[in-house]
């Protein structure tokens, strides 16, 4: 049985050994290279100013143009819109900006559906795991929010592993080999794919609060951010807008543009814009929130 | 409770430990021990399907016991009729039921009827085909006059749930288990650094072969109808280490967990890709359930006696019955026959026990020749393993048609994956198996350690732990 022990033990040192090693190498990887998504460009992202800043999902990333926005008022614009974003993900990115001296003059944000969703930011949260040593917004976070915190700050390695979907190997050696052909001072990913008919109902019930949306509210508040809280635009073939009646309750400074871009031919699916909408979509912004520059 | 998960990584120990200190009381303990534990694993999935469970083995327990006691050929003949037909009648309900009536319903829908019938809505009991099929063949082989029936209820529980295997395979005998567990088990070092390393194999070929091919395959399968012919063919070859990684993978941790207490399981693969053929294949894949279905079922058919007709027939049936075995659904009827046909011609020109041995057994490298065999018997697998990974015939059909299309092009899968990106990590893999295809696993000689430093690297790296992804083979 001490044989076993013993092999088992070497085993087990030899493998929390090459966790370190890989533990260290990741990291490094993720400090130095050049960003490959918007999580690790907002890392490195420190002391600028810019006009307006969007955060949301991809109802965000595929809608708002930023370079329009600077064509038609002058003004620079990031559209920080990921795939899949939670309330959770935007109040981190958030953080991170404030955190980072990031000023703006207006913040966009965008709220649906979403704010029936209170879980730990996912995306965002998963993509910043590489900074949690080096980061205190993003140490913060995770412990208030994840309760896997202990494990992946402690356990070497654990944090890479668990999230391999986005911090894994394949993600890893995409940042440090291949150079990602995106531009991040823009932000936006125009669609051009025709409508195809996906039927999306928006949920029946809205939750009562979303405990991430109200820190958020309040965070903006005591901060005297310029905010706006928006909703972008649904295609003509979703009818029940009931949710969104019981989230402009929820959230009485919420614009909405959820009925604001007539015709299908605008979308790519019932939640997306195609890029001939997307500038429909950017310029009811910018006529409703921005003014042109003054020289 | 999955192999591959943090709950096995806490239980497994729990019960390693307390299995070797009770060792002092005796196999008795260590029996009831693993019993409970194997109760305790079962449950995890779902306490109620344990009721099941316990009565499928008091069942088999006591026409065993009945069987043996009668002294009438017809009350011998009774008591193991009742305990088959209540066995399939179990697995009738709860696997095939819906797909007798649904496949009975379609049939008059096509003569203008259209009959209402009940569908149940039923959850598969994990592992209700291997824990049948041990109890089955127990009734049998005493029904047969082979063994006699055990009497200790603990013993014969732990033959029908040890845990290792209740959930699938390797499906045991008792012929083979039982003695095992009859008798005091002694620690053995060797046995238990070999289980280690077999547990450590298993879990490669499932996290990192076979869940990083799943990424793909579930893409590829999901969107067959957008990509194109080379794509296809990517997806498939990525389903066929998918499945090997998987079913494998779960018998080598299966066959390591039981080494670490002393006592052998049923070799369940012996490196099926290296086949030179589809009886090969047939020899080095799933063999518990190869040779269950030769004892149980082609043998008592009349086997290979009797002439070509009665053979062919005998074939047919096994593999088609093999197929229907893994699910209630047209795509794994259609997989049986697919590889009867592969058979045909080796039995026909009886050719079909040419290659008894491991490829190229004291060389390096494989000839030419016998590199074609295993390419064409991998590739016919492949074909098949299309039917059994779609959801309908006619899907996969139509996966078929559109790879031999050649219409090429790679395309891009989500998350900017390129199709081809596995097959580096698929080449090293091969050659792993290949240096080892003599043995049981990768980590024996001189470079041993290197190979496990190699393995535990490639765990770490390229391991799939976003999610513990389920065994394939629970769903049969």
């Amino acid at each position: 049985m001490k044989k076993f022990a013993t092999h088992l033990g070497m085993l087990l040192l030899t493998l929390l050994l090459i966790a370190t090693v890989f533990d260290l190498a990741f990291t490094q990887v993720y400090l130095n290279s050049r960003p490959r998504t918007k999580t690790q460009y907002l890392m490195q992202l420190k002391d600028k100013h810019i006009d307006y800043i969007f955060l949301g999902s991809s109802r965000s990333r595929d809608n708002i143009s930023p370079d329009l926005i600077k064509a038609e008022t002058g003004k620079t614009a990031l559209n920080l819109g990921i795939y899949a974003c939670r309330p959770d993900d935007l109040y981190l990115q958030l953080k991170l900006l404030l955190n980072n001296g990031v000023t703006f003059d207006k913040i966009f944000i965008q709220l649906d559906y979403t704010y029936s969703d209170s879980l730990p930011s996912n995306i965002v949260g998963s993509e910043a795991l590489p900074y949690i040593h080096t980061s205190a917004v993003v140490e913060k976070h995770v412990k208030e929010n994840n309760p896997k915190f202990y494990s992946y700050y402690y356990i070497p390695f654990y944090r890479y592993i668990d999230n391999s979907y986005s911090i894994g190997f394949r993600n890893t050696f995409l940042t440090l080999f291949v150079k990602k052909d995106f531009n991040f001072d823009n932000g936006y990913e125009a669609q051009q794919k025709p409508f195809s008919d996906f039927k999306f109902p928006l949920p029946e019930k809205i939750t009562a609060t979303n405990p991430v949306v109200e820190k958020m509210r309040q965070s903006c508040a005591q901060k005297k951010l310029n905010v706006v809280f928006f909703n972008a635009p649904y295609c003509d073939n979703l009818s029940d807008y009931d949710y969104t009646e019981q989230l402009k309750r929820k959230v009485p400074e919420l614009r909405d543009y959820s009925k604001a871009i007539k015709g299908n031919h605008y979308f790519t699916d019932c939640l997306h814009l195609n890029a001939e909408g997307s500038e429909m979509f950017t310029r009811l912004l910018i006529r409703d929130h921005m003014s042109a520059k003054t020289n | 409770m999955l192999f591959n998960s943090l709950a096995y990584l806490a239980f497994l120990p729990a019960i390693f430990i307390g299995y070797w200190i009770l060792g002092r009381k005796g196999f008795r303990a260590q029996n009831l021990l693993l019993l409970s534990a194997s109760y305790f694993f079962y449950g995890c999935w779902d306490w109620r399907f344990l009721f099941l469970l316990l009565f499928s083995t008091a069942l088999d327990y006591f026409t065993g016991l009945k069987m043996a006691q009668s002294q009438q050929p017809a009350s011998r003949k009774f008591w193991f009729w009742l305990s088959v037909i209540i066995n399939l009648g179990f697995l009738g309900v709860f696997k095939y039921y819906n797909f007798f009536i649904g496949s009975f319903a379609e049939l008059l829908s096509g003569f203008g009827l259209t009959p209402h019938f009940w569908t149940l809505q039923i959850i598969l009991p994990v592992g209700i085909s291997f824990y049948t099929f041990h109890g089955l063949s127990y009734v049998i082989d005493i029904y047969k006059g082979r063994i006699v029936p055990e009497k200790n209820i603990v013993t014969y529980s732990l033959f029908v749930s040890y845990f290792p295997l209740l959930v699938a395979g390797p499906i045991e005998r008792a012929t083979h288990l039982l003695p095992q567990l009859e008798t005091k088990r002694v620690f053995n070092h060797h046995k238990a650094i070999d289980g280690l390393h077999q547990i450590l194999w298993g879990l490669i070929k499932k996290i990192v072969i076979a869940d990083s091919c799943a990424v793909y395959v579930d893409q590829i399968f999901d969107k067959h109808g957008q990509l194109d012919s080379l794509t296809l063919l990517t997806g498939a070859v990525y389903y066929a280490f998918q499945i090997y990684g998987d079913f494998s993978g779960y018998s080598d941790i299966a066959l390591g967990t039981s080494k670490l207490f002393g006592i052998d399981l049923l070799r369940n693969f012996n490196y099926p890709y290296f086949s030179r053929d589809i009886a090969e294949f047939w020899r080095r894949w799933h063999i518990s359930l190869s040779s269950w279905f030769r004892d149980y079922l082609y043998f008592p058919l009349g086997g290979s006696r009797g002439g070509m007709l009665m053979k062919v027939r005998n074939t047919f049936i096994i593999f088609i019955v093999s197929g229907f075995w893994h699910g209630a659904n047209w795509t794994f009827i259609v997989w049986g026959a697919l590889n009867a046909l592969y058979f045909m011609p080796l039995l026909l020109t009886d050719n079909n026990r040419n290659h008894l041995e491991i490829v190229a057994r004291g060389r390096k490298f494989p000839t030419i020749r016998e590199l074609r065999s295993m390419l064409l018997t991998f590739f016919l697998t492949v074909i098949a393993w299309i039917f059994f990974r779609s959801p309908s015939v006619a899907e996969a059909w139509d996966y078929i048609v559109r790879m031999f299309s050649f219409h090429t092009g790679m395309q891009k899968l989500a998350q900017e994956r390129f199709p081809i990106e596995l097959f580096p990590m698929l080449a090293a893999f091969i050659l792993f198996e290949w240096w080892s295809r003599e043995h049981e696993h990768p980590f024996f000689g001189k470079y041993r350690k290197v190979r496990l430093v190699i393995a535990m690297t490639a765990l770490l790296l390229f391991g799939v732990y976003s999610e513990a992804n389920n065994f394939i083979y629970f769903q049969f």
